[in-house]
């Protein structure tokens, strides 16, 4: 019964057809980099080295690709929730400021004696402010009829000047002030961490991370809500006349995705050594998860793997752009080619399905009448 | 009147114009009934291209027409993608958005922070309208670019509501396949109006980078297609009112620096940054909350019609969709 | 025009949708294609209008000169006109507008008063009261078929295809209608060739008529012609099973017309207690505003509601249902969303400009909306208009009474009612109402094959639903409802059905009455109303009718009422 995987499935693709646009998108991203890199007189190689050298060569450096994995990892885990009810979720990188404010709200002005009360308090109130920003955005999308992707791109515009006001203005540094970031935080107020090769790594984080996908999986593998959330995506209206409370079930997965995100904003401000609020904290985190999603194809257990890649290229890209003096976007270009590939490639795996479906109804459709010609004949 | 207010204002026609080309490019591309949603990337990638290749040859118009040729690559490229593969103009649209960002970075590396002195675009007042009082201080001490964005939001608007041609452009994004049936050819059309919107959008990117910007640094328009794609939006699809928006936004944002200037209020610059934003998702959802129509049942009879007609915000009915002959 | 055909045939696949046709159309003639679903009628018009090229080998002779058609603005050069069933115009745009698109003369510069005079002379002609600056979303299905009319023929076409133009319209345009084809074949020498599968249709209007069967054409005739013969035709010929087939769809026909007694296929059942109580209820459609609608139904009754498209049927039911309305529950949790949110960015902006936080409070008052308009019609008008079981229906959404046993089904299936690219387990999943986070999938799927046997659903557990075919799909969605159920909306119940598959779908609809389910359906099929109503509810241009004696529901009685011609 290899049919019961059907009912599990989030895009309704089997996967071995389904990731092989992917394989395919990947071969093309690289042949096109090492064409690039060939007119700079690099080779793949030296690249390759580059980033090993930068993200993978000490466990210091395996952790740094780690922390950097978390913020994208938590962002990619919500828009499961949001593109699986086929929404656009692109107000995340929004969502993950608010976050980051929300932590840093309660890391600058509040003390308490518990070290657990006063991380809770913060990774709550960053929770609760990005939950609110996508729950804004999903209310402006239900009851305004403002489209997700305006609303979305109107609140990261707002949270991003909220954000540069708050740390320009009422929490600047009282000395020294450059306008681009806050104090930095009391050692009392950052994630709990050990020091491995110079560098920090929380188990909280990665417990938080990693918990926060789990129950996203689960979610979306078994659950009614899930489920609800794949018919609601699918089609909109047909969910609603099925009896499923389709405006709640939105607002869920935009609350949810929101909440997620603010806990990656959370974890990417509290995780030590960075340690304070800086202008622009979100750094395009929320862009790339949307990258990370479409490249996944919204299946989730690819999630963490794609996260995995990207958060090392990020991390290594720094190396190659010190050592080969390549500028480190050319690691982006690379990020964006392969969606772009994936994307096409996907589109062409489509197409040769919808053919060998219309020529299976077709076939269908000959067998009833061969079937009713035969019937008409023998009585 | 206040010598510094009609800078400002001037200055407020000037610094739009880029965003007014672009909103007027994204409006002929969804009137198609397509999105192209890589404004912001294609308008930083352009811009780069612009500056690049006017700065290698020292001429201007060259810049402009690579600018306008990169645009247009941007959208060909959805636009053929969306019809031969299927692919979600959304997403496609949102990749490209990014790449292109990351693409003007790696290959603009070399001229970041050169003087773009001798390939700016002229400054040209126009003769005798140049000395209406007020009106020609704003209007008509400007550049080219400039005067192009008010020749090109009076020929969109007359294109779209007085021509033959218009009309079936109007078809294309609302009905594609009644088009069809009635000769237009659908594909072709929303091929070549998706084209010129991308050119145009290219052209704004032109428009940052040799005017308004001059120079190229990493990132130099970052947000503008976002603002101008908005600007469609709040615009409601009609180019007057996107003439207004992108007027609006701009305006807002001036004026936060000129109340600056004039030390009289003393509100932070960013939060007058966010008015604009406010303000657009306030009528939107005013329009869409039932409130507006609970409004318009209050107006005396012979009001409500154009009442209503005044508040739809209605996007092209097949805006977004690929077109099938079945 | 006169229009050959020569060895048509058409294939996709294994599938022969068209095999071998061949027929003339002569000028100035009316005729009539007649065939059930998937008989090949679509095929045929499409490859004459020019959607679909034949196979190699078929010809078009147009006036005897062979004609290859390229595409829909091919077949309009070439004189040929099609009208669609949903007339494809542009809603948002006026009627002069809509006139003007495809118009030869349009050129770059249109000159609209020009067009507007020819427009108006044409439309004159025939009697159509049409008003060049409308928009088309004002209009009616019956005057968008006009405005396509004269459209078509102010194109100068001589060949005119029409594909089930009654659907929809009002007797009154029916008549119009059926009276320009007249005049337009006899002055104009307009071939007309009338697609449809309404015998009483082709009664009326047609000179000729040509049945396919199974991609083949299985006979023609010259009208008139008893309509058991033209059935025969459509299904076949003396074999018995087939006998036995048409005959059922005979008894369907005549039963429709009043030639079978009603008692024979309706047994009369005892009604129960009352369901539905709408009592004095004002709706307001995007068109119109209907008034005083009252109406009790009680368990087992059926209730057709009849009238023209868009007549506020669909509205009626839509707002009896609660579909449009938000829950009480939503409204509490938009409530403590929206108070929530403003602690939270108290907090937040305890620093900072009252400009923002004004706004966003602002922006949070007015996704309150609904719910101040919901509070405001409740203080200027009190009262209760609609009860279901007894229990008065304003705060409660169609989920709620969903909950309660009520049920609506959308005429359009797959776009409002059954999710595309979902299973048959996951739709049984998904309609169980349960609070329980999981799915239990070893319940659905036993739900599902039980259904699947219980309502002879052609296709398996597993199979995405988009590949069913139409009745199986309709099936499903009967599947779907709740054992419970108490009352059932249905909009349309066999749209796009054949009549065996209606048939089928009515006797399913027709058991669960049995049990005591009330069943409140719109139809623009006036014969189905009459079939297997108990009372009917007429809706005409802003009044709303109660038909209760059984004697007064039949084809003509309605059909005045439809028209307007009659309120009583």
């Amino acid at each position: 019964m290899t049919d019961w995987r059907r009912l599990f499935r989030v895009t309704g693709v089997n996967s071995v057809v389904g990731i092989l646009p992917l394989l395919a998108g990947v071969l093309t991203a690289l042949i096109l980099i090492a064409i690039l890199l060939n007119t700079e007189g690099f080779t793949m190689r030296d690249v390759w080295d580059a980033l090993y050298d930068g993200a993978w060569e000490t466990d210091g450096k395996k952790l740094r690709v780690l922390i950097n994995w978390m913020p994208l990892m938590l962002c990619s885990t919500g828009l499961l929730l949001t593109f699986t009810a086929g929404l656009w979720n692109i107000g995340i990188e929004g969502q993950l400021t608010m976050g980051a404010l929300g932590a840093a709200a309660v890391a600058l002005f509040v003390r308490h004696d518990s070290k657990t009360v006063q991380l809770g308090a913060e990774i709550g109130l960053a929770c609760i402010a990005g939950a609110g920003w996508g729950l804004l955005a999903g209310i402006l999308k239900t009851r305004g009829g403002v489209n997700e992707i305006f609303g979305g791109v109107a609140l990261n515009f707002i949270s991003a000047l909220f954000s540069a006001f708050l740390i320009s203005g009422p929490w600047a540094p009282e000395r020294g002030g450059t306008g681009s970031r806050t104090e930095a935080f009391d050692e009392f107020t950052l994630l709990p961490s050990r020091i491995i090769d110079r560098s920090h790594l929380s188990n909280t984080a990665v417990a938080l991370t990693v918990g926060g996908f789990i129950v996203v999986a689960l979610i979306l593998y078994f659950s009614r809500f899930g489920l609800q959330l794949k018919a609601i995506g699918k089609s909109e209206n047909s969910a609603r006349a099925l009896g499923i409370p389709t405006e709640r079930n939105l607002w869920l997965a935009m609350l949810l995705c929101g909440g997620l995100a603010g806990l990656g904003g959370a974890i990417k401000v509290l995780h030590p050594p960075i340690g304070q609020l800086q202008q622009n904290s979100s750094g395009g985190i929320g862009f790339l998860a949307l990258l990370v999603v479409l490249l996944a194809s919204i299946r989730p257990w690819l999630v963490p793997i794609i996260a995995f890649v990207f958060a090392f290229l990020a991390t290594g890209g720094q190396r190659v752009e010190s050592s080969l003096q390549i500028d480190a976007a050319l690691v982006n270009v690379l990020q964006g080619v392969l969606v772009l590939a994936v994307l096409l490639f996907d589109g062409i795996r489509q197409r040769i399905q919808a053919e060998q479906e219309k020529r299976a109804v077709a076939a269908q459709a000959a067998r009833r009448a061969a079937e009713e010609e035969l019937k008409v004949k023998s009585s | 009147m206040n010598e510094a207010l009609i800078k400002t204002l001037a200055e407020i026609v000037g610094t739009a114009a880029p965003l007014l080309i672009a909103a007027q490019g994204e409006l002929i591309t969804e009137r198609a009934g397509v999105v192209n949603l890589s404004l912001d990337g294609s308008i930083v990638l352009a811009a780069m291209a612009a500056f690049a290749v006017a700065y290698e040859t020292e001429s201007t118009e060259l810049g402009i027409l690579v600018a306008m040729l990169v645009g247009m690559l941007i959208a060909i490229l959805i636009i053929s993608a969306n019809v031969t593969l299927k692919v979600n103009q959304i997403a496609l649209g949102f990749v490209l958005t990014l790449l292109c960002a990351d693409l003007s970075t790696y290959l603009g590396r070399d001229y970041t922070g050169l003087p773009g002195g001798n390939v700016e675009i002229p400054y040209a007042p126009i003769p005798l309208l140049k000395d209406i009082p007020v009106i020609g201080e704003i209007f008509f001490r400007q550049n080219l670019m400039v005067y192009f964005s008010f020749v090109l939001v009076a020929a969109v608007w007359f294109w779209i509501y007085r021509t033959g041609p218009g009309l079936s452009l109007r078809a294309l994004g609302e009905r594609p396949s009644a088009a069809y049936v009635r000769g237009t050819r659908v594909q072709f059309w929303r091929f070549v109006y998706v084209a010129i919107g991308g050119s145009l959008v290219g052209l704004a990117g032109a428009a940052y980078s040799l005017d308004v910007l001059l120079g190229w640094r990493e990132g130099l328009t970052v947000g503008q297609g976002w603002i101008a794609l908005a600007i469609v939006i709040f615009g409601t699809w009609k180019p007057l009112r996107i003439l207004l928006g992108a007027y609006l936004i701009v305006g807002l944002r001036s004026f936060a620096l000129y109340l600056q200037r004039q030390d009289t209020i003393n509100l932070p610059v960013h939060i007058l940054n966010m008015i604009p934003w406010l303000l657009m998702l306030l009528t939107l959802m005013f329009v869409a909350s039932g409130v507006a129509n609970y409004l318009v049942v209050a107006l005396p009879k012979r009001w409500q019609t154009p009442a209503r007609r005044f508040l739809r915000s209605d996007p092209p009915a097949a805006l977004g969709t690929a077109f099938e002959k079945e | 025009m006169q229009l050959e055909l020569r060895h048509i045939s058409k294939t996709f696949g294994p599938l022969k949708a068209n095999n071998d046709i061949n027929h003339t159309f002569q000028e100035g003639r009316i005729y009539a294609i007649l065939g059930e679903n998937g008989a090949g009628k679509s095929t045929l018009m499409k490859i004459i209008s020019g959607y679909q090229q034949p196979d190699t080998g078929g010809e078009l002779l147009i006036n005897g000169t062979p004609t290859v058609i390229h595409s829909p603005s091919d077949a309009l050069n070439n004189g040929i006109g099609m009208l669609y069933q949903d007339p494809l115009d542009f809603p948002p745009m006026t009627v002069l507008e809509n006139y003007l698109t495809s118009h030869p003369r349009t050129g770059f510069l249109p000159d609209r008063s020009e067009a507007r005079r020819e427009f108006l002379s044409i439309a004159q002609r025939f009697g159509f009261h049409l008003d060049p600056d409308m928009l088309i979303e004002g209009l009616t299905i019956g005057e968008r078929q006009q405005l396509e009319i004269v459209r078509l023929l102010s194109l100068k076409i001589g060949f005119l295809i029409l594909d089930e133009p009654t659907t929809g319209i009002s007797e009154a345009q029916r008549q119009t209608l059926f009276s320009t084809l007249k005049q337009l074949a006899a002055e104009d020498k307009l071939t007309i060739a009338l697609v449809t599968h309404k015998l009483a249709d082709v009664e009326e209007l047609c000179d000729e008529v040509m049945v396919l069967r199974h991609g083949r054409v299985s006979g023609t005739c010259t009208m008139p012609q008893p309509p058991d013969t033209l059935v025969r035709m459509m299904f076949g010929h003396t074999e018995e099973a087939v006998r036995e087939k048409a005959t059922r769809t005979m008894n369907w026909v005549q039963l429709s017309r009043g030639l079978l007694p009603d008692s024979d296929n309706l047994p009369a059942l005892p009604l129960g207690q009352p369901i539905l109580q709408v009592k004095e209820l004002t709706l307001q459609t995007r068109l119109l505003t209907i008034e005083n609608i009252t109406l009790d139904v009680r368990e087992g009754e059926v209730i057709g509601l009849a009238g023209l498209d868009g007549s506020g049927q669909g509205d009626f039911m839509r707002q009896c249902a609660g579909l449009n309305r938000v829950s009480w529950r939503d409204h509490v949790m938009s409530g403590i969303a929206f108070a929530g949110l403003i602690i939270l960015f108290d907090y937040l902006m305890g620093y900072s400009s009252t400009v923002f936080t004004t706004t966003l409070l602002l922006l949070l008052g007015l996704t309150l909306g609904p719910v101040f308009i919901s509070l405001l019609s409740y203080l200027r008008d009190r009262t209760e208009h609609v009860y279901f079981d007894g229990i008065p229906t304003r705060w409660m959404s169609y989920r709620d009474l969903r909950e309660r046993g009520l049920a609506y089904l959308s005429a359009g299936r797959l776009e409002e009612g059954l999710v595309t690219g979902m299973t048959l387990t996951q739709h049984f999943a998904l309609a169980k109402l349960s609070k329980i986070p999981w799915v239990n999938w070893f319940a659905a799927l036993r739900r599902t094959n039980e259904g699947i046997k219980q309502y002879d659903v052609r296709g398996q557990a597993f199979s995405p639903i988009q590949t069913l075919s139409g009745g199986n799909q309709q099936r499903v969605a009967l599947a779907l409802l709740a054992d419970n159920l108490r009352l059932a909306f249905l909009e349309n119940p066999t749209r796009g059905l054949d009549v065996n598959s209606a048939r089928n779908i009515w006797h399913l609809l027709l058991s669960r009455r049995e049990k005591g389910t009330a069943i409140v359906f719109s139809s623009p099929d006036l014969d189905e109303i009459v079939a297997y109503s108990d009372r009917v509810m007429v809706f005409s241009s802003g009044r709303c009718t109660l038909v209760g004696d059984p004697a007064k529901i039949n084809r003509h009685d309605l059909g005045l009422l439809i028209g307007g011609l009659r309120h009583d």
